[in-house]
């Protein structure tokens, strides 16, 4: 089993935070769904309970598993990702206007949820493969982009993902842009990025659905129709201001339970805590997130070798990319797309795949002195 | 790698600042401002009806109250958008989908409640909550109803509520009314509106988004309307439309002394509980397409020529003028000339006549003799400051003026000089005259009261000693001798009015017959539409005169026979009341209703 030099090493504190977080989220998820007139409570918090023991079974089982395991087979995974990519698209549950999930009978789960990790240790893989210290060439990117990004992301796009799909993009992005890249293959994708942006914007808008369109419409202006698509947007803003710099107290919010704020409990959770809350809860529940991500970054400069510095460093990009566009959104700074907030929203296929992802972190920190066996 | 790392951590948290300055500004800079965006989000101002002021007649009998009523409504923001679905609503409350439609586009707020139907009986409502969870946003709610106690009786005086128009709304006399109130819009209810309204409270609740009430917050009560003691007698008022039956007409009946109201009465009536809760368009349009136009109150709009009653004016101006004297006597032979012949009623004529025998029996030549005789501004002196040819100015919309002609408005409205003739015309109450019921029942209690003119009126004030709007100079000697013809009319032999005697009470009055069509084309067997009109002006006890009546019946024929019957069980009825008997009050109302209901029918095909 795990050997006890590695318990010594664990870090409790990244632990802690993320079931403070888990729990958090549970306790915003009660007030959110809380009944007003009938006298029966939606039973969504003791799903999320006992998906929360879930993901914290499988936190802890990811551990026994040396992370260098899981780099040497990413590329399987990632092969395995991709298929079942592809079959939900052949084969996948239809709900609220996409084909996301996979129905397996007694349970359903998104494919894509998952695929984020696959693709995080691919990438990890590939890199590490590479001779250390170099920048990335034109060679490799086109390599990277054909053999990592472009098949999932039309894939996931397909169903449609759009959020999962920003995901993928940023996370290759930001591991690019870490790993460093000739400065000349960057001033010539600034470049033609700069000149193809009217083009490719135009092909883009015209690839999207017309909810999407609204969701970008009502993000510019959230006045054009307050009723309509802008609703989530003046609603969700109505709400954390509401809250005020206290908050309205736990259990005191209304937007939520009286249904002003449709999806409260999953991509609107934030606005529910913020109600709450107020300035105050909202500035210790970012510190909360805060501290994951810096704890994320410094175990990935502290990995004893460079698989565990990509795995960490991807999985902390997906967590920091996932909380600033949910927050983003529910404070109206970016367009409303599906992203949920990790952790806290109500949701299991997500909880799992962010327990999962964070324990990779755990993985790599706990093992961060182990050279010596 | 580190460096990068850290760099990465750097941008992050800079991300992390911004959201904390935007935090910041939506909760802390502008949080008042979300605070109130919420509240509006989430309470919502209802109006609380007040209830309306309860309408009594003079003797303390509730005319109108208010009862519990059920008021279904919907949420705009839930009207259904699928038209079947929104057909399925129409069918449950019984409004079609345009209807719905309609009322919908009437707010812009996509949160107020429309209103669907009001007063639905207790059954509907069982029906209507079991298919409510069908259709968010459907509330059945409990107000307070008008219920006209005694339904069709008085209708035209109590008049009947409905919903403000938009014009209405636009007046600073509405401002405060919510639009879906209800308001009076005819008769008494209309006129005192003010009054009877009182002030709509508030009722701030918490709703969620979709319309539903969570609790109440605050309730501003309302304030109840007032009270109105109304001068009618609800017994006279029953009465008189007994009387008038299946008829077209109206009965105007005054107290004497002060100008109170004690009935007045159009026929046919109409059901003004028809109109609680909004009256339905297909019995709306039977009210209007009605052939007898229930809707028109007879008693102040018509007019017609006052016939022989107004000899009681051409009485009074001859004799004050000096035209003739008590026993001046004339020739009636059935006919007199002045350029043509004029003809009396009776063919074989009257022989001598005295001004006594001539009111009694109606002589026309005996008046036309004076008409000879006397200028016809002189009997449009009397004739005015009687009253007639001008507005009562009692508390009801719609009063006509009538015409009492003259040579002045002969020239004005004719650009002609007046001829002679024409007085004979008007000395017995035909040609250019035109008087509506209530001004010959002012004329009749202005004369037996000694000239005193009061305004009609229908509230009753009991701090206000009434006062005459002006006094008649007339000869209380003359005064006397008209009404001794006039008691003479119904108690003498050969008298026109026989059929108003009563045992109770000494009746006088005067028989008139206003003609539909003029010429010798007469007879009873005409169809009605030309039958002449009939009219009894009358007051009782011959002596300290309290109670003056007018009757006029479309189309009635003779006065005497029609009219005159009529304003005798008027009077009996004031001066022997029937006994307060509950069970009789109930029994009554039921006859009346499905009375009513028939010939409010429009004819098959």
């Amino acid at each position: 089993m795990i050997d006890r030099r590695l318990l010594k090493d664990f870090d409790w504190g990244f632990l802690g935070m993320v079931i403070v977080l888990a729990l958090i989220g549970l306790m915003t998820i009660f007030s959110a769904t809380r009944p007003l007139l009938e006298a029966e409570q939606h039973p969504y918090y003791l799903r999320q309970l006992n998906w929360i023991i879930l993901s914290l079974v499988c936190f802890s089982l990811m551990l026994i598993f040396d992370y260098r395991w899981l780099v040497r087979f990413a590329h399987i995974f990632y092969v395995l990702g991709v298929v079942l990519l592809v079959f939900v698209l052949i084969a996948g549950r239809k709900g609220m206007g996409a084909q996301r999930w996979i129905d397996l009978g007694f349970l359903s789960f998104q494919p894509s949820e998952f695929f984020k990790l696959f693709f995080v240790g691919a990438l990890a893989r590939y890199l590490s493969g590479l001779e250390q210290g170099m920048k990335l060439g034109s060679k490799q990117l086109v390599r990277m982009l054909a053999g990592f990004l472009i098949f999932p992301a039309i894939l996931i796009l397909k169903q449609p993902d759009l959020g999962t799909m920003l995901i993928l993009i940023f996370i290759f992005t930001a591991m690019v842009l870490t790993v460093g890249i000739e400065k000349k293959i960057l001033i010539t994708v600034v470049v033609i990025g700069m000149i193809a942006t009217p083009v490719a914007g135009k092909f883009l808008w015209g690839g999207l659905k017309d909810y999407q369109k609204n969701r970008i419409i009502a993000f510019i202006d959230p006045q054009v129709d307050p009723q309509g698509i802008g609703y989530h947007v003046t609603q969700s803003k109505v709400s954390i201001g509401a809250g005020g710099f206290l908050g309205k107290g736990y259990l005191r919010g209304t937007q939520g339970p009286y249904r002003f704020l449709p999806e409260n409990h999953t991509d609107f959770i934030f606005s529910i805590f913020a109600e709450e809350w107020g300035f105050i809860g909202s500035l210790v529940l970012f510190t909360c997130y805060l501290f994951i991500i810096w704890r994320g970054f410094e175990t990935a400069k502290q990995s004893r070798d460079i698989e565990g510095t990509y795995l960490a460093l991807g999985v902390t990009y997906m967590f920091s990319f996932y909380f600033i566009v949910n927050v983003g959104m529910t404070l109206g700074l970016m367009p409303v797309v599906g992203i949920p907030l990790p952790l806290m929203s109500y949701g299991g296929t997500a909880l799992l795949s962010n327990f999962l992802a964070l324990s990779i972190i755990e993985n790599v920190r706990m093992r961060r002195f182990a050279s010596y066996y | 790698m580190d460096k990068r790392i850290t760099t990465a951590f750097y941008v992050l948290l800079c991300i992390f600042c911004v959201f904390v300055l935007r935090l910041w500004h939506l909760q802390v800079i502008k949080g008042s401002e979300y605070k109130r965006l919420d509240e509006r989000n989430r309470l919502r101002v209802v109006d609380v009806p007040a209830p309306r002021g309860v309408i009594y007649d003079r003797n303390d009998n509730p005319l109108v109250k208010n009862v519990m009523s059920f008021d279904v409504s919907i949420v705009k923001e839930d009207i259904p958008k699928d038209y079947q679905i929104l057909l399925e609503l129409g069918k449950l409350v019984g409004l079609s989908a345009e209807e719905i439609k309609k009322r919908a586009r009437a707010t812009a707020n996509p949160f107020e409640a429309i209103s669907l139907r009001q007063n639905v009986q207790f059954e509907e409502v069982a029906r209507i909550e079991a298919k409510k969870i069908d259709f968010p946003g459907l509330q059945v709610e409990v107000t307070s109803a008008r219920e006209y106690l005694y339904g069709q009786t008085a209708s035209h005086v109590l008049g009947y509520l409905g919903n403000p128009t938009p014009k209405q709304l636009s007046t600073p006399e509405y401002s405060d009314v919510p639009r879906q109130e209800y308001i009076g819009q005819f008769g008494i209810e209309k006129k005192y509106d003010s009054i009877l309204r009182g002030t709509p409270g508030k009722k701030i609740v918490e709703v969620d988004a979709l319309g539903n009430v969570i609790k109440f917050v605050r309730i501003q009560k309302p304030t109840r309307g007032n009270d109105i003691k109304l001068t009618l007698d609800i017994n006279v008022q029953a009465e008189a439309e007994k009387a008038l039956e299946d008829k077209s007409g109206a009965v105007v009946a005054l107290k004497a002394g002060t100008g109170e109201v004690l009935a007045l009465v159009s026929a046919p009536p109409f059901n003004p509980n028809l109109f609680v809760g909004g009256i339905n368009s297909k019995d709306w349009k039977e009210l209007l397409n009605d052939p007898r136009k229930p809707l028109m109150n007879r008693a102040i709009s018509n007019h017609f020529p006052p016939g022989s009653t107004f000899k009681i004016i051409t009485a009074l101006a001859a004799l004050e003028n000096g035209t003739v004297t008590e026993s001046t006597p004339f020739f009636c032979g059935g006919s007199t000339t002045f350029g043509r012949v004029f003809r009396c009623w009776k063919d074989g004529g009257h022989g001598g006549v005295s001004l006594h025998r001539a009111i009694v029996e109606s002589c026309d030549v005996y008046f036309y003799e004076i008409g000879k005789r006397i200028n016809i501004d002189t009997i449009a002196k009397y004739a005015s400051a009687l009253g007639l040819g001008r507005p009562t100015g009692i508390e009801l919309d719609g009063e006509a003026a009538g015409l009492v002609p003259s040579t002045k408005w002969k020239l004005k409205a004719r650009k002609e000089k007046w001829y002679q003739g024409e007085t004979l015309s008007v000395a017995i109450g035909q040609g250019y005259l035109s008087v509506t019921p209530i001004q010959m029942a002012r004329m009749m209690a202005a004369v037996v009261n000694g000239g005193k003119l009061f305004k009609p009126h229908l509230v009753k004030n009991e701090d206000l000693e009434a006062e005459p709007e002006s006094v008649a100079d007339i000869n209380p000697g003359n005064v006397e001798l008209v009404k001794s013809g006039l008691v003479g009319v119904v108690y003498e032999g050969g008298g026109t009015g026989r059929a108003a005697r009563s045992d109770i009470v000494s009746i006088g009055g005067k028989t008139g017959t206003a003609q539909v069509i003029g010429g010798a084309v007469k007879g009873k067997y005409l169809p009605d539409e030309f039958q002449d009109h009939a009219w009894f002006v009358s007051f009782a006890p011959q002596y300290d005169p309290q109670i003056a009546v007018s009757v006029f019946v479309e189309h009635g024929g003779h006065g005497g026979s029609t009219a005159a019957p009529i304003a005798k069980r008027v009077i009996e009825t004031y001066f022997n009341p029937p006994k307060k008997d509950s069970e009789d009050g109930e029994q009554k109302q039921e006859e009346q209703v499905p009375e009513n209901q028939e010939p409010a029918k429009p004819d098959a095909g």
